[in-house]
């Protein structure tokens, strides 16, 4: 099997609810038969989201969030509870796993890589935690993990702090677990991040790793 | 995502295919169906949880959902079967057990 493209698409600043169902409609493209893979890069509006697997305790200070319009979402994705918003950079791959390998596990791997290599390219020093998933930095959490499969199609993936407010993370309990420390990017640099050079660091690095991956399982795709 | 089919000719015990390294916990979240219900190949049947991720788990075949073992709530270890289909055969679903 040859490896197909991986093609990336900015979609700029989305409403939650709406990017769910532009994934949707590439997961199903991605579903049809020699379809490429897609990156879709994209920034939120304000938004708390819950995945299957937590509760709305979770928010610590609803006023909090209702003053700055913040919209509540029960999410299909795994993990537990987080927010979005301008300024952070989330990454959504929508990747056929049968054409890299057929692990939850593996996959969610590759994405903690992909984000300290971009992470470092561009200045920021993270790393992975046996155990812990996400991204973690010495000033604490940088980037967040919540995954959605169907039939081995993925969507939803990944959310990065580079300039974005880290003060609502003090408001909920961050996936789920109470006292996580968040950082971002802007913060560990002292500077903002210019957001367009972070996105094309991003969508070079996930496109190295999982072409990588894909030319390297291309040798007997499973079905 | 597929399953591993395994039984007599038109009835399939369904167990989950090795989807995640063996640290993960794998949890059922929800039945898409019911125990009686008909399906269709690719048709989702339920989700199923890793601490950061769920996936929809698709039918194999046509059929009737015969048995279900696992509830939501559930853990499932590798090669544990969840459910039985009797896979749908020319005149309507086959009657024999698993």
């Amino acid at each position: 099997m040859k490896p197909q493209d991986i093609r990336t698409l900015d979609l700029g600043i989305v409403d939650y609810r709406e990017a769910c169902l532009i994934q949707k409609r590439y997961v199903r493209e991605v579903l049809s038969e020699d379809a490429v893979d897609y990156l879709l890069l994209l920034e939120h509006k304000p938004v708390i989201t819950f995945g299957r697997v937590t509760d709305e305790n979770n928010i610590l200070d609803r006023e909090y969030f209702s003053s700055l319009g913040y919209d509540i979402v029960r999410s299909e994705r795994g993990g537990r509870i987080t927010c979005h918003m301008p300024g952070q950079l989330v990454i959504y791959p929508i990747l056929d796993l049968r054409r890299i390998k057929k692990d939850i596990s593996y996959y969610i791997d590759l994405l903690e890589i992909c984000v300290v290599r971009a992470l470092e390219r561009l200045g920021v020093k993270a790393y992975r935690i046996h155990g812990k998933r996400g991204v973690w930095t010495d000033l604490g959490k940088i980037a967040f993990i919540g995954v959605k499969g169907k039939s081995w199609v993925t969507c939803h993936g990944v959310a990065v702090n580079i300039n974005n407010d880290t003060e609502p993370y003090k408001r909920i309990n961050p996936c789920g677990v109470k006292g996580v420390r968040v950082t971002s990017a802007r913060l560990m640099l002292a500077r903002p991040v210019d957001m367009k050079r972070a996105k094309h660091v991003f969508s070079s690095v996930f496109r190295d790793v999982f072409t990588r991956e894909r030319k390297e399982s291309c040798h007997g795709i499973e079905t | 995502m597929s399953l591993l089919a395994r039984g007599r000719k038109v009835a399939m015990e369904l167990k989950l295919e090795d989807i995640s390294g063996q640290n993960d916990n794998v949890v059922i979240t929800l039945w898409h169906v019911e125990r009686g219900k008909m399906v269709s190949k690719g048709q989702d049947l339920l989700e199923i949880s890793t601490d950061k991720a769920t996936f929809d788990v698709s039918s194999p075949c046509d059929g009737v959902i015969d048995r279900i073992y696992k509830r939501p709530g559930d853990s499932v270890a590798r090669d544990e079967a969840v459910a039985v289909i009797k896979e749908t055969v020319q005149g309507g679903p086959a009657g024999s057990d698993v």
